[in-house]
């Protein structure tokens, strides 16, 4: 199906010197330090942290949808914006932001209105197919669990064939044993299309299991304290976590969450 | 919701608002020079002159009627809270309660006045009354929504703790509805102005409305200009007023009014029909009874306060019946004609400017002002001369019904256009998608619970305006048949029109709030949840 | 100390105050009976001989503590007077015999204006003067009154047809807008209005050709001519009392009403020229000959006759002259 549509060759994502510093009432607030990345073109890229570091933020900087304080970033040497102009990305939300007046169809049909793309009925219903919600295109979002609203949400993200999938969350409110279905499968469909994906997660080892790279953040502001490349041979299935080269990076993932923790609260004990 | 409205706007735009404003005063100076020598609009200097050379007159006219508008606005809301804890506190009551707060709010004050003044003597009775009478259902409403407005796991905390309704009351539903109860005294400032000046038209001895009648029929334009002004801008000064205290008492922005209706006397579903035809043969046979008794109470005089037989001879059995029949719907068909054009086109400009504004921003600078002045100014000092001004065909009244109801349109759009749930304009922008596709896709959708809640509350409105303005201006239509009924003594005819005026503004309201539940099934499924 | 000083000062206060508020009204010499008189419109020198009356305490020498309720647009006038609030009322032989018809037991006990004010008003460029002037007019007016206008083509063979009735409610503005060529409307209102305004107009008096309608009827119910007969004598006695004095002095009635009134707006001016214009309305020889409101079986005779043309049916007995016949003493 890739074949049929050609869809852009997936980019590369460069941040140069990019923060974030929100000014309130209660003064300024850094919320993503000045950072250097690159995402290779196709790779799939787990974001892990604490609570409120500003990961959310970073994915927000790279979409464009919230101006940078210092530094750009550019995917595949446009601006972010110029890529939001052709569909080139799609974002997912934590909330997953469905319009409650139309049915997931509707939702996902939305989307390449959106992007300006011909409407593609067959497609719409692959993608609701693949997703698993097969018999639920027909209802509107108020009738739906969480987590199915949350799959209608992503089939959203992907009938546009975006080159650069950007994740905030997808499964965050989904029940583990479909969060488990859902990190197996999902991760095929953006494989085989041969997307950039970048996903923000809490869990160490859905990070592991979906990604090739894992950045751990310290706590606010977002910093990258550790860089792990995930070198476990594809496709990946359940059984893999049992393996030690998984538990020994997930281990790694862990410990230097546990030492950002650490190093944010230092200056608290000192005092 | 007006509140937050404003403040959102005057905090983004100021400057603009003050170039706004500035603009509508110099566009009514030079209107006023165009037309100078024609009796008809005063300019801006004008006025000054004319309130600068009667500061006594014009204050104690003001000092009168501004104290005959707050007694009414104190009683008229005080009375929308003790409706709306009786239903928060006894539910099986709220159909009920709501169809007879309905209908009140629905009586025609051309008639109502002086019933009133009959009731209540020499004094400020009927002022305060129509003050009153103006303020409570615009007021009972929200507040009754806001009471509401709370998640049900407070309540579930409430009664896990082992508490009643009561606490829920004080303990939730109050704070809940704050911001709803100051939406609504919002609006109800104004509002009891106008009541109190029409209230003075029952034969008051002082207050802006008698000299509102003196100006006009002395041909004063300078006067009619300087009240319609004072009474404007006390009316803004009111409405701000109230909203400011609103906001040093409440925290967040008031949410908008979501809430569909309980229609009067409808059913939600088919399975309910039956008991929906029971609910309102309930009501009727109440109403009658209410209007009986309560003229029988105060023994009102059967030559003036006809009863429901008096009025069904009159239309039914009387050997003259048809001819009756025939003379008050034609009058009801004049003032249809009249109020529904007006009502749709008050509707429609509401949505558009808000949409308008939404699309781009700076407009908001110079609408903003011109909605709130529109809005204010007492359509009983004005709406002879506009009539003038537009003509005296149908258009100066279906524009005087058009402005009466555009402006509480325009703010509930307004706000409801920024209600798009979530993070569904984030979604928009991450394909950035264009301001009108947002609007069309995701705004206007979200806007329609707010729309409708304000084409409900319009319709006694459009009705009160399209008969105040056939009274005092045009001279035809039904609002001219009752003051005429009532000036030949033909209190038959006054009631039959009493009668189904209400009724009619009952059953449009109805019909609107039938089609916003089939449209909300789809469009906020979650409100009926 | 101090305090009961102040005290006793205040109270020596209030008493001066109510001493000098008794040398402008003879003291009452017995309990006054409380009655009302419904006005028919705002305070106005419209109702001049009223304020006189109750200024020079010519009521308080009937025993009667009069309250002058006013009226308005909005405001009833026959209501307070069925209901008993009012124990007269005033108002206008058209509007009584329609009360009548709907089961008022009205009596017509003095007439104000021995002729009926309506007027048609015009401006000099383009004048009405008489009703063969009207053909081809446009004509502003309560389409309330076309029965008025019909009456006045009928009594002078004018076509009705011929004449242009613009529905308009009670202001001069679209004459002067040039949206009709005259108006319908009161002698003593539009036309005064238009005057103090620079405007001069041309007026023609309907009462002139042939529309005969008492204006002003002070109006009471059987029940109060059976038993409250003395109240009733004594209140029309007071009016006549204080409209006569208003014929002596216009001026003076008229800032007597300003002064009264202070709240209400009037203009000394058009007050003057108001109470000036309402003299040969409400004084004739009739008057003179036999007093203030006076009528005959001929006047009341004309007055059935132009009622029929507006459709009232009336009898010479809705006129009921006994009171003023005790008050002049005839």
């Amino acid at each position: 199906m890739a074949a049929e549509r050609h869809p852009a060759a997936p980019p590369e994502v460069t941040c140069r010197g990019l923060s974030r510093t929100f000014y309130g009432r209660g003064g300024a607030v850094e919320a993503v330090r000045p950072l250097d990345l690159t995402f290779a073109a196709g790779e799939t890229t787990a974001l892990v942290g604490p609570s409120g570091c500003g990961k959310s933020t970073l994915l927000r900087l790279i979409a464009g949808l919230e101006a940078p304080t210092t530094g750009r970033v550019e995917i595949g040497g446009e601006t972010p914006l110029a890529v939001r102009r052709r569909a080139g990305l799609a974002v997912g939300f934590q909330d997953p932001s469905l319009l409650p007046w139309r049915t997931v169809r509707g939702n996902v049909a939305l989307a390449l209105r959106l992007a300006r793309q011909p409407a593609d009925e067959e497609a719409v219903a692959r993608l609701i197919g693949l997703v698993g919600l097969d018999g639920f295109a027909g209802s509107r979002p108020a009738a739906l669990s969480g987590g199915m609203r949350q799959r209608a949400a992503i089939a959203r993200c992907l009938v546009t064939r975006p080159g650069l999938l950007l994740l905030d969350e997808p499964f965050g409110a989904v029940d583990e044993l479909t969060r488990q279905r859902l990190a197996q499968d999902l991760p095929r469909l953006w494989e085989a299309r041969g997307t950039t994906t970048l996903f923000v997660t809490h869990s160490v080892t859905e990070a592991v299991m979906i990604a090739d790279r894992v950045l751990v953040f310290s706590p606010r502001p977002a910093d990258v304290v550790e860089d792990v490349t995930v070198d476990l041979p594809r496709p990946r299935r359940a059984d893999i976590a049992l393996s030690d080269a998984f538990r020994a990076l997930t281990e790694r993932v862990s410990a230097a969450l546990s030492a950002g923790f650490a190093a944010a609260e230092r200056p608290l004990a000192a005092e | 919701m007006i509140d937050a409205t404003l403040a959102r706007l005057t905090a983004s735009g100021r400057l603009g608002s003050v170039n706004g404003i500035l603009l509508v005063f110099a566009g009514w100076e030079l209107s006023a020079r165009a037309l100078s020598g024609a009796f008809l609009l005063a300019s801006p200097t004008e006025v000054l002159a004319y309130l600068a050379q009667n500061p006594g007159l014009m204050g104690r006219a003001l000092a009168a009627t501004l104290a005959e508008a707050a007694a009414g606005f104190v009683i008229g809301n005080l009375a929308a809270m003790a409706l709306a804890l009786i239903v928060i506190l006894t539910p099986r009551l709220e159909r009920t309660i709501a169809a007879l707060a309905l209908l009140v709010f629905c009586l025609p004050l051309v008639a109502t006045g002086p019933i009133l003044r009959v009731l209540f003597g020499p004094g400020v009775g009927p002022q305060v009354t129509l003050a009153a009478l103006a303020v409570y259902y615009t007021t009972f409403v929200p507040l009754l929504v806001g009471l509401r407005a709370a998640p049900a796991t407070w309540f579930d905390v409430i009664r896990s703790y082992g508490r009643g309704r009561w606490t829920e009351l004080v303990q939730v539903r109050a704070a809940a509805a704050l911001p709803y109860l100051v939406a609504g005294l919002q609006i109800a400032a104004p509002a009891a102005i106008l009541g109190a000046m029409v209230g003075e038209f029952t034969g008051a001895e002082r207050g802006l409305g008698v000299l509102t009648i003196r100006a006009m029929r002395g041909l004063d334009v300078p006067g009619t200009w300087s009240l319609a002004t004072l009474a404007a801008g006390v009316s803004v000064a009111a409405y701000a007023g109230v909203g400011w205290i609103g906001r040093q008492l409440s925290s967040g922005p008031p949410p908008v009014i979501l809430a569909a209706p309980v229609s009067p006397g409808g059913a939600v579903g088919p399975r309910r029909v039956a008991g929906g035809f029971a609910h309102l043969a309930l009501i009727a046979v109440l109403v009658l009874a209410l209007w009986t008794g309560l003229m029988d109470l105060f023994g009102l005089n059967p030559f003036f306060a006809k009863r429901p037989d008096d009025v069904w001879r009159f239309l039914v059995t009387a050997p003259q019946a048809a001819e009756h029949r025939a003379t008050l719907f034609w009058a009801l068909a004049e003032t249809m004609a009249v109020t529904l054009p007006g009502y749709f086109a008050g509707l429609a400009l509401g949505a558009l400017i808000a949409a308008a504004i939404v699309l781009v921003p700076p407009i908001a600078a110079v609408a903003m002002p011109v909605a709130v002045a529109l809005r204010s100014v007492p359509i009983v000092t004005t709406a002879p001369l506009i009539i003038l001004l537009l003509g005296r065909g149908a258009l100066g009244t279906i524009t005087l019904v058009a402005v009466m109801i555009f402006f509480p349109t325009f703010v509930a759009c307004l706000h409801g256009l920024r209600q798009a749930p979530g993070q569904v304009i984030d979604v928009f922008d991450s394909y950035a998608s264009s301001r009108l596709q947002r609007l069309m896709l995701a705004q206007v959708p979200a806007m329609l619970p707010a729309f409708f809640a304000a084409a409900r509350m319009a319709v006694p409105a459009a009705i009160l305006a399209a008969t105040v303005v056939e009274w005092l201006a045009t001279g035809i239509g039904v609002g001219s048949l009752m003051a005429l009924s009532a000036s030949l003594s033909d209190y038959g005819m006054l009631w039959s029109a009493v009668a189904v005026v209400s009724l009619t503004a009952c059953t449009l309201y109805a019909g609107v709030a039938r089609l916003e539940r089939a449209v909300l099934a789809v469009y906020a499924s979650e409100q009926f949840a | 100390m101090t305090k009961i000083g102040l005290t006793r000062r205040h109270l020596l206060a209030l008493g001066g105050a109510g001493a000098a508020a008794g040398l402008m009204r003879p003291a009452p010499l017995f309990a006054q009976t409380p009655v009302t008189l419904q006005l028919s419109w705002l305070h106005s020198v419209q109702f001049a001989g009223s304020y006189i009356a109750q200024e020079q305490g010519l009521w308080a020498d009937e025993g009667l503590e009069v309250a002058l309720t006013p009226g308005g647009p909005n405001a009833p006038v026959e209501p307070p007077v069925v209901a008993g609030q009012a124990l007269v009322g005033i108002s206008a032989a058209d509007y009584t015999a329609a009360a009548v018809e709907n089961g008022a037991p009205f009596k017509i006990i003095l007439v104000a204006m021995q002729k009926n004010p309506f007027t048609i008003a015009s401006l000099p460029g383009n004048p009405v003067r008489e009703p063969a002037d009207l053909v081809g007019k446009r004509i502003g007016m309560a389409l309330a009154n076309t029965p008025v206008l019909q009456a006045l083509c009928t009594l002078n063979g004018v076509p009705i047809e011929e004449i242009e009735i613009v529905p308009t409610q009670y202001s001069a503005a679209p004459l002067l807008a040039g949206e009709v060529d005259c108006l319908l409307c009161w002698l003593t209102d539009l036309p005064v209005a238009m005057a103090i305004q620079g405007v001069d107009s041309v007026t023609m008096l309907m009462a002139d050709y042939g529309y005969a309608v008492h204006s002003q009827t002070y109006i009471a119910t059987e029940d109060s001519l059976a038993n409250r007969r003395n109240e009733l004598v004594g209140l029309i006695r007071g009016e006549v009392e204080g409209w006569n004095a208003y014929r002596q002095d216009t001026d003076a009635a008229a800032a007597l009403t300003v002064a009264k009134f202070p709240d209400a707006g009037l203009d000394i001016e058009t007050q003057r020229l108001q109470a000036e214009l309402q003299v040969p309305l409400m004084f004739s020889d009739l008057t003179e000959q036999h007093g203030f409101g006076w009528w005959t079986d001929e006047t009341v005779e004309a007055n059935v006759e132009t009622l029929a043309l507006l459709g009232r049916q009336v009898t010479p007995d809705l006129w009921d002259r006994s009171i003023l016949e005790e008050v002049h003493g005839s």
